[in-house]
Protein backbone atom coordinates (compact mmCIF):
# COMPACT_ATOMS: atom_id res chain seq x y z
CA UNK A 1 0.00 0.00 0.00
CA UNK A 2 1.29 3.67 -0.75
CA UNK A 3 -0.30 4.83 2.24
CA UNK A 4 1.95 2.29 4.39
CA UNK A 5 5.25 4.58 5.03
CA UNK A 6 3.12 7.53 6.21
CA UNK A 7 2.02 5.57 8.90
CA UNK A 8 5.04 5.89 11.25
CA UNK A 9 6.91 9.45 11.56
CA UNK A 10 10.31 7.66 10.82
CA UNK A 11 8.79 6.09 7.18
CA UNK A 12 7.36 9.67 6.50
CA UNK A 13 10.31 11.36 6.45
CA UNK A 14 12.30 8.62 5.04
CA UNK A 15 9.73 8.63 1.90
CA UNK A 16 10.46 12.51 1.64
CA UNK A 17 14.32 11.90 1.61
CA UNK A 18 13.63 9.56 -1.04
CA UNK A 19 11.41 11.69 -3.39
CA UNK A 20 14.44 14.50 -2.92
CA UNK A 21 17.01 12.25 -4.24
CA UNK A 22 14.93 11.06 -6.47
CA UNK A 23 13.61 14.48 -8.12
CA UNK A 24 17.24 15.61 -7.68
CA UNK A 25 18.87 12.82 -10.19
CA UNK A 26 15.98 13.33 -12.33
CA UNK A 27 16.49 16.92 -12.84
CA UNK A 28 20.24 16.64 -13.26
CA UNK A 29 19.36 13.83 -15.74
CA UNK A 30 17.22 16.09 -17.84
CA UNK A 31 19.53 19.13 -17.51
CA UNK A 32 22.31 16.23 -18.86
CA UNK A 33 20.55 15.60 -22.27
CA UNK B 1 13.86 46.86 -12.94
CA UNK B 2 12.39 50.22 -11.31
CA UNK B 3 12.35 51.03 -7.56
CA UNK B 4 9.05 49.97 -7.20
CA UNK B 5 9.12 46.91 -8.90
CA UNK B 6 12.06 45.90 -6.67
CA UNK B 7 9.45 46.49 -3.46
CA UNK B 8 6.82 44.59 -4.74
CA UNK B 9 8.78 41.42 -5.24
CA UNK B 10 10.63 42.04 -2.25
CA UNK B 11 7.04 42.53 -0.47
CA UNK B 12 5.54 39.12 -2.00
CA UNK B 13 8.95 37.39 -1.15
CA UNK B 14 8.94 38.69 3.11
CA UNK B 15 4.52 37.41 2.25
CA UNK B 16 5.74 34.19 1.18
CA UNK B 17 8.92 33.22 3.48
CA UNK B 18 6.78 34.57 6.96
CA UNK B 19 3.48 31.94 5.66
CA UNK B 20 5.73 29.48 4.62
CA UNK B 21 7.29 29.07 7.70
CA UNK B 22 3.85 29.09 9.73
CA UNK B 23 2.28 26.95 7.89
CA UNK B 24 5.01 24.77 8.00
CA UNK B 25 5.94 25.36 11.14
CA UNK B 26 2.29 24.21 12.30
CA UNK B 27 2.37 20.94 10.07
CA UNK B 28 5.84 20.23 11.88
CA UNK B 29 4.04 20.70 14.89
CA UNK B 30 1.12 18.07 14.39
CA UNK B 31 3.38 15.30 12.64
CA UNK B 32 6.30 15.93 14.95
CA UNK B 33 4.80 16.86 18.31
CA UNK B 34 0.61 16.60 18.80
CA UNK B 35 0.62 13.11 17.18
CA UNK B 36 2.96 11.91 19.55
CA UNK B 37 1.76 13.93 22.76
CA UNK B 38 -2.21 13.92 22.30
CA UNK B 39 -2.58 10.07 22.58
CA UNK B 40 -0.70 10.31 26.24
CA UNK B 41 -2.61 13.06 27.36
CA UNK B 42 -5.44 12.15 29.91
CA UNK B 43 -8.74 11.16 27.91
CA UNK B 44 -10.55 13.53 30.15
CA UNK B 45 -8.58 16.59 29.16
CA UNK B 46 -8.13 15.88 25.26
CA UNK B 47 -11.37 17.28 23.88
CA UNK B 48 -10.68 20.60 25.48
CA UNK B 49 -7.52 20.34 23.51
CA UNK B 50 -9.53 19.72 20.27
CA UNK B 51 -11.77 22.28 20.93
CA UNK B 52 -9.91 25.11 21.74
CA UNK B 53 -6.02 24.82 20.71
CA UNK B 54 -6.81 22.44 17.43
CA UNK B 55 -9.34 24.96 16.06
CA UNK B 56 -7.44 28.40 16.60
CA UNK B 57 -4.23 26.34 15.31
CA UNK B 58 -6.26 25.10 12.23
CA UNK B 59 -7.44 28.55 11.60
CA UNK B 60 -3.61 30.01 11.45
CA UNK B 61 -2.76 26.39 9.08
CA UNK B 62 -5.17 26.79 6.70
CA UNK B 63 -4.74 30.40 6.03
CA UNK B 64 -1.18 30.53 6.07
CA UNK B 65 -1.23 27.60 3.41
CA UNK B 66 -3.48 29.91 1.54
CA UNK B 67 -1.38 33.26 1.52
CA UNK B 68 2.04 30.88 0.76
CA UNK B 69 0.50 30.14 -2.32
CA UNK B 70 -0.83 33.46 -3.01
CA UNK B 71 2.20 35.39 -2.38
CA UNK B 72 4.47 33.02 -4.00
CA UNK B 73 1.59 33.33 -7.16
CA UNK B 74 2.00 37.30 -6.86
CA UNK B 75 5.44 37.14 -6.74
CA UNK B 76 5.58 34.82 -10.24
CA UNK B 77 3.09 37.52 -11.95
CA UNK B 78 5.40 39.81 -10.83
CA UNK B 79 8.81 38.46 -11.79
CA UNK B 80 7.45 37.50 -15.16
CA UNK B 81 6.04 40.80 -15.88
CA UNK B 82 9.11 42.69 -15.51
CA UNK B 83 11.21 40.48 -17.51
CA UNK B 84 9.17 37.63 -19.77
CA UNK B 85 12.24 35.47 -19.91
CA UNK B 86 12.29 34.82 -16.34
CA UNK B 87 9.81 32.05 -17.11
CA UNK B 88 13.09 30.19 -18.89
CA UNK B 89 15.50 30.37 -15.99
CA UNK B 90 16.84 27.61 -14.52
CA UNK B 91 15.84 29.49 -11.07
CA UNK B 92 12.09 29.11 -12.39
CA UNK B 93 12.33 25.65 -13.60
CA UNK B 94 13.25 24.80 -9.64
CA UNK B 95 10.85 27.23 -8.15
CA UNK B 96 8.06 25.23 -10.13
CA UNK B 97 8.93 21.72 -8.93
CA UNK B 98 9.00 23.24 -5.55
CA UNK B 99 6.01 25.19 -6.13
CA UNK B 100 4.14 22.34 -7.61
CA UNK B 101 4.63 20.26 -4.58
CA UNK B 102 2.92 23.27 -2.91
CA UNK B 103 -0.01 23.34 -4.80
CA UNK B 104 -0.60 19.59 -3.97
CA UNK B 105 -0.33 20.57 -0.30
CA UNK B 106 -2.30 23.65 -0.20
CA UNK B 107 -4.90 21.26 -2.04
CA UNK B 108 -4.62 18.62 0.72
CA UNK B 109 -5.22 21.21 4.08
CA UNK B 110 -7.90 23.21 2.34
CA UNK B 111 -9.99 19.61 0.92
CA UNK B 112 -8.85 16.69 3.13
CA UNK B 113 -7.64 17.87 6.47
CA UNK B 114 -9.60 20.94 7.05
CA UNK B 115 -12.92 19.13 6.10
CA UNK B 116 -12.31 16.40 8.20
CA UNK B 117 -10.75 17.96 11.15
CA UNK B 118 -13.80 20.33 11.01
CA UNK B 119 -16.10 17.09 11.60
CA UNK B 120 -14.11 16.16 14.26
CA UNK B 121 -13.59 19.34 16.20
CA UNK B 122 -17.93 19.39 15.44
CA UNK B 123 -18.51 16.10 17.02
CA UNK B 124 -15.94 16.48 19.89
CA UNK B 125 -17.82 19.98 20.78
CA UNK B 126 -21.26 18.03 20.65
CA UNK B 127 -20.31 15.29 22.78
CA UNK B 128 -19.14 17.75 25.72
CA UNK B 129 -22.29 19.91 25.42
CA UNK B 130 -24.70 16.89 24.94
CA UNK B 131 -23.29 14.20 26.47
CA UNK B 132 -23.55 12.14 23.30
CA UNK B 133 -21.31 9.29 22.40
CA UNK B 134 -18.42 9.38 19.64
CA UNK B 135 -19.36 9.89 16.36
CA UNK B 136 -19.09 5.95 14.78
CA UNK B 137 -17.35 7.65 11.61
CA UNK B 138 -14.73 9.82 13.68
CA UNK B 139 -11.59 6.92 13.75
CA UNK B 140 -12.40 7.05 9.91
CA UNK B 141 -12.08 11.22 9.65
CA UNK B 142 -9.15 11.39 11.73
CA UNK B 143 -7.27 8.84 9.37
CA UNK B 144 -8.04 10.69 6.41
CA UNK B 145 -6.69 13.68 8.06
CA UNK B 146 -3.82 11.98 9.85
CA UNK B 147 -2.53 10.54 5.78
CA UNK B 148 -3.02 13.66 4.03
CA UNK B 149 -1.24 15.71 6.78
CA UNK B 150 1.60 12.73 6.68
CA UNK B 151 1.25 13.16 2.72
CA UNK B 152 2.27 17.62 3.57
CA UNK B 153 5.12 16.82 5.58
CA UNK B 154 6.32 13.92 3.27
CA UNK B 155 5.81 16.37 0.32
CA UNK B 156 7.37 19.36 2.65
CA UNK B 157 10.83 17.63 2.46
CA UNK B 158 11.54 18.34 -1.88
CA UNK B 159 8.97 21.12 -1.58
CA UNK B 160 11.62 23.13 0.57
CA UNK B 161 15.04 21.57 -0.80
CA UNK B 162 14.03 22.80 -4.35
CA UNK B 163 12.30 26.48 -2.83
CA UNK B 164 15.92 26.70 -1.40
CA UNK B 165 18.27 25.22 -4.29
CA UNK B 166 16.46 27.70 -6.39
CA UNK B 167 18.47 30.31 -5.10
CA UNK B 168 20.99 28.13 -3.00
CA UNK B 169 22.27 25.95 -6.12
CA UNK B 170 22.08 27.36 -9.44
CA UNK B 171 24.64 24.36 -10.67
CA UNK B 172 21.16 21.67 -10.37
CA UNK B 173 20.48 22.36 -13.64
CA UNK B 174 24.21 22.41 -15.46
Amino acid sequence: MLSKPLLSIKGTITAGVVITIVLVIAVRILAGM
Amino acid sequence: MTVGQEIYLDLMRLGHIFSGILWIGVLYFYNFIQAIALPKMEASARPQYQVTILPFSLLLFRWAAASTLLFGLLYIAGAGLVDSSYFETDRFNTVAIGGILGIIMAYNVWFIIWPNQKKIIAAVQDTIDTGAAAHADQPKWARTALLASRTNTMLSIPMLFFMVAARHLPSLWS
